[in-house]
């Protein structure tokens, strides 16, 4: 066990190293999981959006839009000063603006303007102020086609029906997505970039210079060097796991630990664990120096992230994209992580489904393995 | 030339110069010998201003030294221990480049590269990059960027470890000319036999201290012993031994595995009367010799340790 | 200064890890990010699973039955329904078959099990039903002479909104990325900002060590040193803005000018930072690139790297944090030259950031000016 050792010294003298790492990953994933509950949770019924509304037109389609709109959310009437709307955008203060233009109301409904609305760039919560939008313009195009008057389509709109929706109450999630789900969604780019950066850091020791040709004339054999290292980096991969998997419950406590699908959590990313270690494996055998490796590992962690719906999430990725993600882990590792999230209760095909996808994970596992276990032997 | 007075450098607890005195003149190849962490390395860089010093002065030309005396600057060359070329340049482009730190003129700097290149014997590799030179190469394209300028004084920190025997002899013979075409020669080793080789004076530095300056017959002749004697293959007994050690003129004696080493004071017979001594007593012997002090004597002598660990 | 210059630039040409990194890394990812979101405003959601169950046989309840089945019909794929009981349909509901039951009876309702996009679409879809049945039947009791035109017209559902700018441009809802990605690729010059302090501090290198004791004054070396890495990190910097307006096709109009000045002091903050960093005490390689590469990925993270609206998020609870990172205020002029057409915030934008390249630049340059070392 000398080459064991070995490794575990040389990660002993690295653990300032890895603590650094640990420290800002665990800090990005932890906001992340944070800032996606806020925004995410109450996807479903959009909250209440703060919508700034310019009134120009002064009539009563816009003051029915504006009644209508206010219903679900918060408006702070404006003027149309740029200058003031730019500073609230930009502040937050406002995360829409609607503009209706003067005489807005006769081309609107006569001809076929379109109403201007300004969104932050890149909020989903914009996308179902739009929708509302549309609904009201087009009834009261409707209306007024059948001959209400402005008014009148306004108030008729006003007292339209409100569908109702149920949650069916499969377990504990009660229609939402629960904040540790997101917490795990994004272990896979913490175990990533943390393993990368460190085991590649350890395994550059090991590839300085002279020394793999004087491991390789040692009396041990190069398959239980390999075996023996594999075995380090496999400790090390084991004990950063169990800080994840502590500092989910740190976070979330009981209501994880109650929660039916925790051992799932926990396998799913347990079959993570062996991707990422022999991903790093790799990444750390192709790589010498410490700056190329910081090069390889971020484009690696935020690529793949990126591609198989850690940061963004799988639905709102296009089915191409998604397509080509089957090709990488990761994705299947957010597979089951979003399956594990919307049945809390997992039985029959729900269970099948989700070892598949750890099966899966586990095969991309051993076939990067044997990648960098041929790139090892070539290199040496 | 160089007046190095009270040089003191602390690093925390560790003192690395203490009160290092040096005079060197103009015309010399001066030798630096001191084992490893003895504070040779330490002494050239508070000499070049790369390093704060807590106590001393250091003049050179009859200046003080400071980082931005660049006319002192400009008539320095260094070669320091640690390789320092440019992996990403060719052997060509690195001495142009730092001949070109110091010579503008392009025209003279294309002579002189082209002599240190020749210099250095070089002339085979100038399209190569560093990483594919040998170890003795590399060290040869080391010297080569830090004389090509033709300085009048040449600071030499190790500039032979880890070459191969031919390279070394090479780089020594190089030194020599060098110093023959007038440039003087601060030269630092922990091989005895280099600094014996080419250094007209030579400081002895131990524990951050000179401990003996002089030219190498003037230091041999500072200490106590004349001569080594060794008598290979004699089986003594403790008493004999002792018997060895009374005789008149010899001052140490040490015996292990079946070899006598004898240490005398200067003396004709010195040879003859252990001879004598071995003959009455019927001991029978093999290889004697005798054996002129080395600088490793009188390393030995003034500080009690080998040189070579 | 011309020889130094010229192989400085040598020197870093031929330093792939140095030199090309920090502009591959940038062109990699804004591909991926392209393909990643380059079409999520049109996404393709999937075709939505839905269990309908048939309560009563009401006529209104025919009438969505038909609706559905126009929908489902319909090229866009939207949904695909199947009529199932009540038990077997809450099954494949738990299971995960279908994202939700319509229960077609005299009340309409939906009931899912979980939020989302497809949720979220099956809810729509039964509130435009309803909207249009209320419509329908309002204008059947009020104005039933108008109930042709009226129909006619709601077979003419349009989108009523036109997403602008402020300043009148369009928006691009994904470019935030893109603007994060351009402020982490101009921190990512804290790599090339490493290697020049490896190049000018004596006691990290014996190069360093060995230029500094020649005649060249050691603020030519420096200023070389520093311009070089400036102006070849800045053309990193422009490679990857023509690639993003050119080959992928961003949606970059906003005043070019700008757009250069704004990554040329985003490049001097990251070069600078990595000298300034590196060249502080005496630590090892590898924690030194831990530091900036901690420092670069949490700035950028901030300013939206990952998650987009990372930035509006610390706007609400600790403004301050956007005023003083550098990639947020790198992304941020972005914005306001492409975006908000703003100005305003632009050049406050700006003037923050020339404020602290100057104090990086010269704080970097005091650091490698100290000429004598404490230890080699």
């Amino acid at each position: 066990m000398t080459v064991f050792k070995g490794y575990m010294k040389i990660t002993k003298q690295n653990i300032g190293l890895i603590i650094m790492y640990l420290a800002i990953f665990m800090g990005i994933t932890v906001m992340m999981q944070l800032s996606a509950k806020d925004q995410e949770t109450g996807g479903y019924r959009a909250e209440s959006v703060r919508i700034g509304f310019v009134d120009e037109d002064g009539g009563a389609l816009a003051k029915g839009l504006e009644e209508y709109l206010g219903k679900i959310h918060k408006i702070i009437p404006m003027d149309n000063n740029k200058g003031e709307l730019q500073e609230n955008l930009f502040y937050r203060n406002v995360e829409y603006i609607v503009k209706i233009p003067a005489g807005f109301e006769k081309r609107c409904l006569k001809g076929n303007e379109k109403l201007s609305v300004t969104k932050l760039p890149g909020s989903y919560t914009g996308f179902y102020v739009d929708q509302q939008i549309n609904s009201f313009v087009n009834s009261a195009k409707a209306y007024y086609a059948a001959g209400y008057t402005s008014e009148e389509a306004a108030e008729a709109i006003m007292e339209g029906p409100e569908p109702k929706v149920k949650m069916l109450d499969t377990g504990h999630t009660k229609g939402e997505t629960p904040g540790y789900a997101y917490y795990y969604r994004y272990i896979p780019y913490l175990l990533l970039s943390v393993l990368c950066y460190v085991l590649g850091n350890i395994l550059s020791a090991f590839h300085k210079g002279d020394v793999p040709k004087r491991m390789q004339a040692s009396p041990i054999s190069g398959q239980r060097q390999n075996l023996e290292a594999l075995l380090a980096a496999g400790v090390l991969g084991i004990v950063l796991w169990i800080i994840c998997i502590l500092g989910g419950i740190f976070f979330y406590g009981r209501e994880l630990l109650e929660s039916g699908g925790f051992v799932y959590y926990l396998l799913n990313s347990l079959t993570m664990l062996p991707v990422s270690l022999s991903l790093s494996y790799l990444v750390g055998i192709l790589t010498s120096n410490p700056e190329a490796l910081s090069g390889v590992v971020n484009t690696l962690s935020l690529g793949m992230c990126f591609l198989c719906g850690v940061f963004v999430p799988l639905d709102i990725l296009s089915t191409k994209v998604k397509t080509a993600a089957q090709f990488l882990p990761v994705y299947w590792y957010e597979k089951a992580n979003d399956t594990i999230a919307e049945f809390e209760n997992i039985t029959g095909g729900v269970k099948t489904e989700i070892w598949q996808a750890m099966g899966i994970q586990l095969v991309f596992a051993a076939a990067i393995l044997c990648v960098a276990m041929a790139v090892g032997k070539r290199k040496a | 030339m160089i007046q190095i007075e009270n040089l003191v450098k602390r690093y925390g607890e560790l003192l690395a110069l203490d009160h290092l005195n040096l005079e060197i003149e103009e015309g010399e190849i001066f030798g630096l010998l001191g084992p490893n962490g003895s504070g040779k390395t330490t002494a050239i860089n508070c000499m070049l201003a790369l390093l704060k010093y807590d106590k001393g002065t250091v003049r050179i030309f009859g200046e003080e030294m400071s980082p931005d005396n660049y006319k002192v600057k400009q008539q320095i060359g260094i070669v320091l221990q640690n390789v320092a070329v440019f992996d990403e340049l060719t052997v060509y482009e690195n001495i142009d480049y730092f001949c070109g730190l110091y010579v503008k003129d392009k025209k003279e700097r294309k002579k002189l590269v082209d002599e240190a290149i020749h210099f250095a014997g070089l002339e085979e590799y100038t399209k190569m990059r560093p990483k594919k030179l040998s170890g003795g190469l590399l060290r040869r394209l080391n010297i080569a960027c830090g004389i090509a300028h033709k300085p009048r004084l040449i600071i030499m920190d190790e500039p032979t470890v880890a070459v191969d025997p031919q390279s070394r002899n090479r780089i020594l013979e190089g030194i020599k000319e060098l110093n023959r075409q007038g440039s003087t020669v601060i030269y630092t080793s922990h091989y005895m036999e280099e600094v014996e080789q080419i250094c007209t004076r030579i400081a002895v530095i131990d524990h951050g201290r000179s401990v003996a300056v002089g030219t190498k017959e003037e230091l041999k002749s500072m200490i106590k012993t004349g001569e080594t004697i060794t008598v290979e293959s004699v089986a003594l007994s403790d008493g004999q031994i002792a018997a060895v050690g009374a005789l008149p003129h010899v001052f140490d004696v040490k015996y292990k595995e079946q070899v006598l080493k004898v240490r005398c004071t200067r003396g004709k017979h010195n040879l003859m009367r252990i001879l004598s001594y071995l003959q009455e007593e019927e001991i029978s012997f093999g290889r004697v010799f005798s054996e002129l002090p080395t600088l490793n004597d009188v390393f030995l002598e003034i500080t009690g340790k080998e040189l070579r660990d | 200064m011309l020889h130094l210059m010229k192989y400085d630039v040598k020197v870093k040409l031929h330093n792939f890890n140095r030199m090309f990194w920090p502009l591959l890394f940038p062109l990699i990812l804004a591909t991926l990010f392209y393909f990643a979101f380059g079409k999520m405003d049109e996404a393709d959601f999937e075709t939505v699973p839905v269990a309908v169950v048939e309560e009563t046989n009401s006529s209104g309840e025919k009438t969505f039955l038909d609706f559905l089945y126009t929908v489902e019909k319909d090229k866009s794929k939207l949904i695909k329904t199947e009529v199932m009981g009540e038990k077997q349909a809450v099954k494949a509901l738990k299971s995960g078959k279908v994202s939700g039951i319509y229960y077609a009876g005299e009340k309409l309702s939906l009931t899912v099990s979980g939020v989302g996009i497809k949720e979220s679409i099956l809810q729509s879809l039964l509130e435009s039903y309803e909207n249009g049945k209320n419509t329908i039947e309002n204008i059947a009791v009020n104005h039933p002479e108008g109930i042709q035109s009226a129909s006619e017209q709601m077979s003419d559902y349009r989108d009523m909104v036109k997403q602008v700018s402020l300043g009148g441009k369009t928006t691009d809802q994904t470019a935030q990325f893109f603007y994060a990605l351009i402020a982490m690729a101009c921190l990512y010059g804290c790599f090339s900002g490493y290697g020049t302090a490896l190049y000018l501090q004596a006691n990290l290198t014996a190069l360093a060590a060995r230029k500094c004791v020649t005649p060249t004054h050691k603020l030519k070396l420096i200023l070389s040193e520093m311009l070089t890495s400036f102006f070849m990190h800045f053309v990193d910097i422009v490679i990857l803005l023509i690639y993003l307006r050119y080959v992928l096709g961003m949606d970059f109009r906003g005043d070019i000018p700008r757009m250069l000045l704004v990554s040329f002091i985003g490049s001097m903050i990251g070069v600078s930072m990595g000298i300034f960093i590196s060249s502080i005490g005496k630590t090892r390689e590898g924690a030194k690139i831990g530091i900036l590469l901690g420092i670069s990925m949490v700035c950028s993270f901030l300013a939206g790297l990952m998650v987009s609206d990372m930035k509006d998020i610390v706007e609400r609870y600790c403004p301050i944090i956007n005023r003083i990172n550098p990639a947020a205020l790198i992304a941020d002029a972005f914005y306001c030259i492409n975006v908000y057409d703003d100005p305003a915030r632009f050049w406050r934008s700006l003037a923050i950031l020339t404020v602290m390249s100057v104090l990086l630049t010269l704080g970097s340059f005091f650091m490698v000016r100290r000429e004598r070392y404490d230890s080699i």
